[in-house]
């Protein structure tokens, strides 16, 4: 019923639209309210991946949806329903993604071994596992490979924007009751402790969310570019904001600026080449690859502001 | 008075390695006791022991069977977060349910300018905004003392507190505990490497070696030349002068 009421409204606002602009079709309407979701999904944590220095973590956490995918494909295929892939495949991942994020946790935190050395031994096993099995991908009428990397925005569904709302909603209200205590957290775990913070459930916590957004989110940006989302928005803020709460609304308006932004260039502008038709920009790798200029433009305010301002500045 | 933690026989492990062994001792409200000893010696360990965050053998037990409202103040923190925090973030991350993203609540701001000034003399306005990864050493550990001081705390823990920050912030920062540890009758354990100030500020010095303890009593007694040589052996010059 929702998802009736859902396709109705966007099919309403795409037939009062102007002809010609960018939005007057449903898929295009569909594809800008998932941008959206993303970017406020990655930007709300961004800053937490960015401050506990969890960035190659997370990752490892796309990457670790490759086997993710590739598993739920072949537990769907044990079966014969195409339907039943559409809600079985991502859950396959997103529960694969959680006992991975957990797991890797755990071994970090009981072995001597370096943080990077565990996730990069997960990331490989996830891609071998996923590459071992790639051909149970081709098979898929759910998800190419290639949409898998890149991400199939202009190809979401009701279905896809709904699940990703309901998840917003929860990680508002997780969010809402963590947020200070990752942070001061990640500022000193030692002090967190001592004032009864329980780091450790935290952490377990996050990363459980971290798989969530990362795998819910796959859909729209692709394993490869996912975690630029999570990370290049939040070190665009880290340039510009001089606070816990600059940093957060620093980064929502990074990630929400690519994220309507790269959408709005790949859908307007295509590039003439000698022969055959222009090419089009991929959506994924257009907001990507803002959300990197912004980066760039952010670090060259810091570094004149700095440079303007030396004393405050150290 | 029934002293505020006490431990029997204590013993800590850590992959198999001894890190503290038998240690039983008592911890009195409105005294100052000192841990002083080599580096490895257990002091750092014993302090997290109590804290409640090393899993041990032996008992700790508190007056009242319930773990006191505990302050510490950790070693020389390593600031590993790569957000801009502020001071005032810092205190309304600990004080506010509010998150942070939703800005500083009234009463955290207050309470934060009414603990900052308890610890800075005047410059608190000027403190609130500044990143705590820009503070120097003396004034990052005035700011984890304020912290510590909320809520008010029965036991304050404070792990070397003054290294590696100047003898007059030294000074100021000890001046500080005690007199926090005289008003409010707070137990304060600290760790120390430096006699100098143990025998100025201390009621009670603990030394350790090896993870026993070698000798405890009042600093007078404990850091005789005799008493030094006991726990640092060769190197009891060089702590006496440090």
């Amino acid at each position: 019923m929702w998802i009736e009421g859902l396709r109705t409204i966007i099919e309403r606002i795409a037939a009062s639209l102007p002809e010609g602009f960018w939005l007057q079709a449903p898929f295009a309407i569909r594809a800008l309210v998932m941008a959206i979701l993303v970017a406020i999904a990655c930007g709300s944590v961004g800053g937490l991946v960015v401050g506990s220095r969890m960035a190659f973590f997370s990752d490892a956490l796309a990457h670790c949806a490759f086997a993710g995918v590739t598993l739920g494909m072949l537990l769907s295929l044990a079966g014969n329903d195409p339907e039943r892939d559409q809600w079985m495949v991502p859950l396959v991942m997103v529960v694969f993604g959680i006992i991975v994020g957990v797991a890797i946790a755990f071994v970090r935190e009981n072995t001597s071994l370096a943080s990077d050395t565990v996730i990069g031994v997960f990331f490989a096993f996830a891609v071998g596992f996923g590459g071992m099995l790639l051909s149970t991908l081709r098979r898929s009428t759910f998800l190419d490979p290639e949409k898998f990397l890149f991400g199939s925005i202009l190809f979401v569904t009701e279905t896809d924007i709904l699940v990703l709302s309901l998840m917003l909603v929860f990680l508002a209200g997780v969010l809402a009751w963590s947020y200070n205590f990752i942070v001061f957290s990640s500022f000193s775990p030692s002090l967190a402790r001592s004032r009864g913070i329980k780091v450790r459930l935290l952490n377990f916590l996050f990363i459980a969310l971290l798989a969530l957004i990362v795998n819910l989110c796959l859909r729209a940006v692709g394993a490869l570019l996912i975690n630029a989302m999570l990370v290049v928005p939040a070190a665009t803020a880290a340039n510009l904001g001089r606070s816990a709460r600059g940093m957060f609304w620093w980064t929502m308006l990074a990630a929400l600026s690519a994220s309507i932004g790269g959408l709005w260039i790949s859908s307007t502008v295509s590039i003439p080449v000698g022969r055959g038709d222009p090419i089009q920009l991929g959506p994924s790798g257009t907001i990507v690859v803002l959300s990197v200029v912004m980066f760039f433009c952010s670090l060259t305010m810091r570094i004149l502001r700095d440079r303007r301002a030396p004393a405050a500045a150290t | 008075m029934e002293p505020l933690v006490r431990l029997d026989n204590v013993a800590v492990e850590f992959r198999g390695l001894p890190v503290l062994r038998g240690v039983t001792t008592a911890i009195a409200s409105g005294c100052i006791t000192a841990l002083i000893g080599l580096n490895g010696s257990g002091k750092t360990t014993l302090l997290r022991t109590i804290l409640g965050e090393v899993p041990h053998a032996g008992r700790i037990s508190f007056r009242g069977g319930a773990r006191p409202v505990t302050g510490y103040v950790p070693q020389r923190l390593v600031i590993d977060s790569r957000m801009p925090l502020t001071v005032r973030d810092v205190f309304a991350l600990a004080l506010q349910r509010r998150p942070i993203f939703l800005g500083v609540s009234p009463a955290a701001l207050a309470k934060t300018r009414e603990l900052l000034a308890r610890v800075f003399r005047r410059e608190v306005e000027a403190i609130l905004d500044r990143p705590v990864d820009k503070l120097s050493g003396g004034e990052l550990q005035r700011v984890l003392l304020a912290l510590a001081l909320e809520p008010a705390p029965q036991l304050l823990l404070l792990d070397e507190p003054a290294a590696g920050i100047d003898f007059h912030d030294q000074d100021h920062f000890y001046d500080l505990i005690c007199r926090f540890n005289r008003e409010l009758g707070i137990a304060v354990v600290l760790v120390s490497h430096d006699t100098h100030m143990v025998t100025r500020h201390a009621d009670r010095v603990l030394c350790l070696k090896d993870g026993r303890i070698q000798c405890e009593g009042h600093p007078g007694e404990v850091l005789s030349e005799k008493g030094l040589a006991a726990v640092f052996g060769d190197k009891a010059a060089f702590h006496h002068h440090h």
